[in-house]
């Protein structure tokens, strides 16, 4: 999967967490690499392990609940998981920016988005004042948010929520990052909003050559803006295709399973197909395919043995056993 | 959208406490004046005039108005400059008590781990502390000093502080914008500083207003045993001890500092509860 202009390659990550029935592997031997202006979407329901992943890239991952037990983060050649708090934040905001779900609590209450935005200005590029208001007010633009100047004097109280994740998007883009990392960010989002939302992430892309790691549990959003789609059941990786081959022909069960679980608005409406079963616990044996209790077509091997990864076509891996060639 | 416009629909649930405002108020610039204001030298004597009692009782004089004591001291006098005693040492306790509790209790709380083990059992410890017992033990061995009441004060206020702020840095540090600011290669103590304290001022402000009746009774106890501010400095818990020996013939030397202590602390008390409505974020609007 490496190739010459991979900006971010994960391989066999594998991150640990505690709770009082011992220790878990929450995200298991976990592999994919994002290049320069890609969109990589990590789809699962919740507790698959895919926030965890990428908040581990940046080792944000919650301390000292989780560690990161083993595995290779390289961002650009450079190995993260070899660097201390210090070397790390030369990566943070200048390299790689975050945006997350709730756009509530992504903002401070008490300071306002000029000084916010102005914030993460000064953490990454040491302009002058007036440069900062004017950058501010470009990033802001740049954003769609009208009136820019008023924009900068509000408090986030003031704002819609719409509003409020543009910022998050304008303080994300401020230290011109190049990968930047996507954790469910129109789900607090109105339908409408949403669609808009997607649309400048996805013009922004193109502007700057970002890559993003889109983390969403919304295949609408995944059709939307993703170049490729990793499936992650249970802490692994089970699939992974560019957006189109998943969605003509997503190979392993889980994956077809959560296409099922969709909405067809251009059918009559019939009784959707929810996925039977809960998902395994993180705590869980991890013995063989984690999802053959729910699989409908479950072998016996698949109980005893990991599945191993096969190619069904140039790009497009699958996990499982029912796909061996 | 903006707060202050007076809204139909919401009514204002409590009004302005305007007594206990007009009252913390009155007590700043008498403390802050006391020189300029007093009518009399509160340490001149005049043993013609002592015992004399206030000037609506029988052998009242207007000269005195609120009597004078058995060596013939103004009492209003040595009331007011005890205001400003009383207020100095709950405001230099405060001041040492705060600012050691907001960073012990910031570090406590944002760093969490064995650092806040380790801060909030000395809180613990300290919160535990006969600070009586302390300070008559200090004025027995180093001397009875005003320095030395604020810093046992501060010994307790600090870990209040400490406490309140490390539960409110608990709950702050959870919100996605201390985690963007880490993302963005924030420090620790940048977002100690930037983020997080601005989120706890007004618990701070809170909590600050109601320890100052904290204070001037704690300290008018210790000043009253013996273990406080030495005479012949005019303090309320001074005069009340000085009075004692007169309660029955001359009360007014006990009661009327005793009075000016349960004004203070009460309008101080009364001020720090609106303060807590008032700012509670829940209560504000959003």
């Amino acid at each position: 999967m490496t190739s010459a202009d991979t900006l971010l390659q994960v391989n066999d990550l594998t991150v640990e967490v505690k709770g009082a029935r011992g220790v878990g592997r929450a995200v298991d031997g976990v592999s994919f690499g994002i290049s320069a202006g890609e969109t990589l979407g990590v789809v699962g329901e919740s507790g698959s392990g895919k926030s965890l992943t990428c908040l581990s890239v940046i080792r944000l991952n919650p301390k000292p609940a989780s560690r990161i037990a083993s595995g290779s983060i390289r961002f650009d050649g450079r190995e993260l998981l070899e660097l201390d708090a210090e070397g790390l934040r030369a990566y943070r905001g200048r390299e790689i920016a975050m945006i997350l779900q709730d756009p509530m609590t992504s903002l401070n209450p008490v300071l306002t988005i000029g000084d916010q935005i102005r914030e993460a200005l000064k953490l990454h590029r040491g302009l002058s004042r007036a440069d900062e208001t004017r950058v501010a007010e470009d990033l802001l633009a740049r954003l769609r948010v009208p009136e820019p100047h008023r924009v900068l004097r509000s408090y986030p109280h003031e704002l819609s929520g719409g509003m409020r994740q543009r910022v998050v998007g304008a303080i994300a883009l401020a230290g011109r990052p190049r990968l930047l990392i996507a954790d469910e960010p129109t789900t607090a989002l109105d339908v409408t909003v949403q669609a808009a939302y997607l649309a400048l992430l996805r013009k922004l892309q193109r502007e700057e050559g970002l890559a993003i790691l889109f983390v969403t549990h919304d295949l609408g959003a995944v059709a939307r803006i993703c170049d490729r789609v990793a499936v992650m059941y249970g802490g692994r990786i089970v699939e992974s295709a560019t957006t189109a081959t998943f969605f003509s022909g997503a190979a392993h069960p889980y994956s077809r399973a959560l296409l099922r679980s969709l909405p067809d608005v251009s059918k009559p409406p019939e009784r959707l197909e929810p996925i039977p079963g809960q998902p395994p616990s993180v705590f869980a044996a991890r013995k063989g395919c984690l999802f053959a209790d729910r699989c409908p077509e479950v072998q016996a091997r698949c109980r005893e043995l990991e599945p191993p990864q096969s190619s069904v076509a140039e790009g497009h891996f699958v996990h499982c056993w029912a796909r061996q060639p | 959208m903006t707060a202050n416009r007076y809204d139909p629909a919401f009514p204002k649930q409590r009004g302005k406490p305007w007594i206990a405002l007009g009252i913390v108020a009155l007590t700043m610039v008498v403390a802050v004046f006391a020189n300029q204001l007093v009518l009399h030298d509160p340490e001149a004597v005049d043993p013609a005039n002592a015992l004399l009692p206030p000037v609506l009782f029988e052998g009242g004089l207007l000269e005195y108005p609120l009597g004078t004591d058995r060596l013939g001291r103004d009492i209003l006098s040595r009331v007011m400059l005890g205001t400003r005693i009383s207020l100095s040492i709950a405001a230099m306790a405060l001041a040492f008590g705060g600012i050691v509790g907001v960073v012990l209790g910031m570090i406590a709380g944002y760093r969490g781990g064995w650092v806040d083990v380790v801060i909030m059992r000395l809180a613990d410890s300290f919160l535990a502390f006969p600070s009586v017992l302390i300070a008559l033990v200090l004025a027995v061995t180093i001397g009875a000093r005003m320095e030395l009441v604020a810093l046992v004060l501060g010994l307790v206020l600090w870990a209040r502080f400490a406490r309140l702020i490390r539960g409110e840095v608990l709950t702050w540090k959870e919100r996605d914008f201390v985690a963007l600011a880490r993302v963005s290669g924030a420090t620790g103590r940048y977002i100690m500083i930037r983020h997080l304290l601005p989120n706890v001022a007004n618990s701070l402000v809170v909590l600050a207003t109601l320890q100052v009746g904290w204070a001037i009774v704690v300290e008018a106890s210790l000043t009253f045993l013996g273990a406080g501010v030495p005479p012949p400095t005019p303090t309320w818990g001074g005069m009340v001890a000085e009075g004692l020996d007169f309660i029955e013939s001359a009360w007014w030397i006990s009661l009327m500092p005793g009075i000016a202590i349960l004004l203070v602390v009460f309008a101080f008390n009364v001020l720090g509860d609106w303060l807590r409505d008032k700012l509670d974020p829940q209560l504000r609007s959003v």
